[in-house]
């Protein structure tokens, strides 16, 4: 270790999900030339099926070597674990001649040909926390039965889950599953936008998993109420209510990686319902009372208008990718890369999950 | 009842029945008689007979931290407060006025939570309630003795939960509770909640009603002609209907202002320029630790309820809290608010059955 680097931490990395470079699904080579256009130093795709759909590992390398060469280094994530929909998961099933386990470990191997060790993991859909003939916390069980069953599978390829903070789950359940399974084999992927759908607050947030989180997800939004309900809409980062300097001070040590992934999904919340708050075991009355009193606050703030622009902003996310990658770079004190002088197709490709 | 101070008692019962009422509820025995003087307090009796108006009264506060904001409780056994409790009981007993109204705190002429004594930074509220336990234990022989029930208020300070454990503690067998259907909203109770807890005890009722509306400072309380706020009676009064069939349902509309100053002297217009609202600072960390039974799921069906009375309003079938804000409170007011009161309440019990 050199005198300097002792003093200087190594500068933060920040990278790009590939489905965040334009509002029409690009081809690998054309996401990674692009994420270096704008100036990261990595691009994330969904999962190394992306990459390469038999996991052919000349194509993975290809690519790799492609893109390293632009100076950009290519991740990836993980199929989605969900403990009753993994098992079905067709790619899963070609890779492993029919045995989804076998399919997995293919994947994880596949992916051990890229540099990094932690995949991107989403557990389920906003509508799996609402599923009446399974109940969300028999699902989170059968969760960490799963991830407990991939450990050895994990230990083996070296390789990390980094479970997002998705949607349908919650800091506190997200921290079992992670404790549950080792921090050897699985941490998070903190994704504040996302806790705002379940007034999980960001910055507690990180504090309290900030040992275990590997991947900081970046995007923005601020939470109103339109007719009564409580609506999630996505801005650029710094227009919203995430306060990312405090997100970025209490992760600062651990050194995740960054990524800006620009959401789509449309979700509210509904605090005033007491269905709502039945399927948030968790919640405390003292996040119950910030997060209503800061909706009640920034709808107050908010003028129609500017409601107006955001909601019909929501279909076409990379919009706001010149803006919020700007202003990450000087939230992680790094040079800010060329902005896009080159023109991002906006399109109706709207996935309903983030 | 506006106007209620000018009055003696008997002057107050024939009003009472000139409104069309149904019976009177004085606060203490002593507004009726500050000497406890039996001869009159049977002349009451006789004239609430003979009208066919019930008669309902009560003692005062027993939380000994407030007992000494009201003197003549200690006056009244001549220096022993205990006493002073004795004689009023054995008063009311006398001439069959058998339950009785107490309460546990006095409002302030303060903004925010210093309205009330739950805040107070001499002596906490657990240890208040710890003392009101006490003095209960103290009371409760003298209550059984004459056949009376001492019932506590759902006073403005209290919660329904703590007052449930009091009267519990105490025994309902000579404890019960007053409803008043609008003070636990100011504890950051949603009606419904609170109505379920305390029915199995409810022996006497104050009818209220109130707005309540969202803000990012907390809940804005509103107080309301029954009927137009948030308090849904159709649900309530069969709930206490089904537990005490014979339960009197007691209007306590605001006093015209002129009346509260000479109720209450501190509550100068200075200190108080708007009266009957509130802002319930539910948000606070500070004020979420002074409740303890305030849990998630209270608070979920509190923040519902104001969330749901900004709904009405917004639809129109409230009205507002601006053009409901009052710049005076007269006499006249309060008599049209009575009256409304009562025919409101008349024709839902009506509707709902519950009609003796």
């Amino acid at each position: 270790m050199t005198a300097s680097s002792a003093v200087l931490a190594p500068p933060a990395r920040l990278g790009v999900h590939a489905t965040s470079l334009a509002d029409h699904r690009l081809a690998p080579a054309a996401a990674v030339a692009l994420a270096a256009q704008h100036g990261f130093t990595a691009c994330l795709f969904n999962s190394v099926f992306d990459v390469s759909p038999r996991l052919d590992a000349g194509e993975i390398t290809g690519l790799a070597a492609l893109a390293a060469d632009l100076g950009v280094t290519v991740t990836v994530g993980s199929v989605s674990l969900h403990p009753f929909r993994a098992s079905s998961d067709r790619r899963l099933l070609v890779a492993g001649d029919g045995d989804a386990l076998a399919g997995l470990r293919r994947m994880l191997e596949a992916s051990a040909l890229l540099p990094d060790r932690d995949l991107l993991t989403i557990i389920g859909r906003i509508e799996d926390r609402h599923d009446r003939l399974v109940p969300w916390p028999e699902q989170l069980r059968a969760a960490g039965d799963l991830l407990g069953r991939l450990a050895p599978l994990l230990r083996d390829t070296g390789m990390r889950l980094a479970v997002k903070t998705h949607e349908e789950i919650t800091r506190a359940e997200a921290a079992r599953l992670v404790d549950a399974a080792g921090d050897d084999v699985a941490g998070v992927a903190l994704d504040p936008v996302n806790l705002l759908v379940n007034l999980d607050d960001p910055v507690r947030t990180a504090r309290e998993l900030g040992g275990v989180v590997t991947q900081v997800i970046v995007d923005d939004g601020v939470l109103v109420m339109t007719d009564g309900a409580v609506r999630r809409l996505l801005c650029p980062v710094g227009e919203g209510i995430v306060d990312w300097p405090g997100v970025r001070a209490a992760t600062g040590g651990r050194q995740p990686t960054w990524w800006v992934e620009l959401h789509r999904g449309q979700f509210t919340l509904a605090p005033f319902d007491m269905d709502w708050i039945f399927h948030h075991p968790d919640l405390t009355r003292e996040e119950l009372g910030a997060g209503v009193r800061h909706v009640l606050a920034a709808t107050r703030r908010l003028d129609a208008g500017r409601i107006r622009r955001l909601s019909a902003a929501q279909a076409c996310p990379a919009g706001r990718l010149a803006a919020t990658t700007a202003a990450t770079c000087e939230l992680l004190a790094l040079p800010s890369g060329p902005t896009a002088s080159f023109g991002v197709r906006a399109s109706n490709n709207r996935s309903t999950s983030d | 009842m506006p106007g209620a101070m000018g009055r003696g008692p008997v002057e107050n019962l024939r009003y009472a029945h000139e409104l069309g009422m149904a019976g009177v509820f004085f606060r203490t025995v002593l507004d009726m008689t500050p000497d406890l003087d039996l001869g009159l307090l049977r002349e009451v009796r006789a004239c609430a007979d003979e009208l066919g108006l019930y008669l309902e009264a009560g003692l005062g506060k027993v939380n000994p931290y407030a007992i000494p904001e009201a003197p003549e409780l200690r006056a009244a056994g001549d220096g022993d407060t205990l006493l002073g409790f004795r004689r009023m009981i054995e008063a009311c007993a006398a001439v069959g006025i058998t339950e009785l109204w107490t309460g546990t705190g006095n409002s302030k002429p303060y903004p925010g939570r210093f309205q009330y004594d739950r805040f107070r930074t001499d002596v906490s509220w657990s240890d208040q309630l710890k003392a009101t336990a006490k003095f209960l234990g103290l009371l409760g022989g003298i209550a059984r003795d004459h056949g009376v029930h001492v019932n506590l208020e759902t006073h403005e300070e209290i919660t329904s939960f703590e007052l449930v454990r009091l009267i519990e503690e105490a025994g309902p067998d000579a404890f019960g509770i007053v409803y008043d259907t609008t003070n636990c909203l100011q504890r950051g109770e949603d009606p419904i909640r609170t109505a379920q807890r305390v029915a199995p005890y409810v022996r006497q009722t104050h009818i209220k009603d109130a707005a309540l509306s969202l803000s990012a400072a907390g809940v804005r309380y509103q107080e309301r002609t029954v009927g137009r706020g948030i308090v849904d009676f159709a649900q309530i009064l069969p709930m206490l209907h089904a537990v005490n069939p014979g339960l009197n349902l007691t209007l306590e509309n605001a006093q015209p202002w002129e009346e509260v100053l000479l109720t209450y002297p501190t509550f100068t217009m200075d200190l108080m320029p708007e009266r009957g609202v509130a802002t319930i600072e539910v948000f606070d960390p500070a004020w979420q630790a002074e409740h303890p039974d305030f849990s998630v799921a209270e608070m979920g069906a509190y923040l519902a309820a104001a969330q749901r009375c900004d709904e009405l309003m917004a639809a129109g079938e409230l009205a507002g809290f601006e053009e409901t804000k009052r710049s005076s409170y007269t006499l006249d007011d309060a008599v049209a608010d009575a009256l409304e009161s009562a025919a409101y309440v008349r024709d839902l019990v009506a509707s709902l059955g519950l009609a003796p």
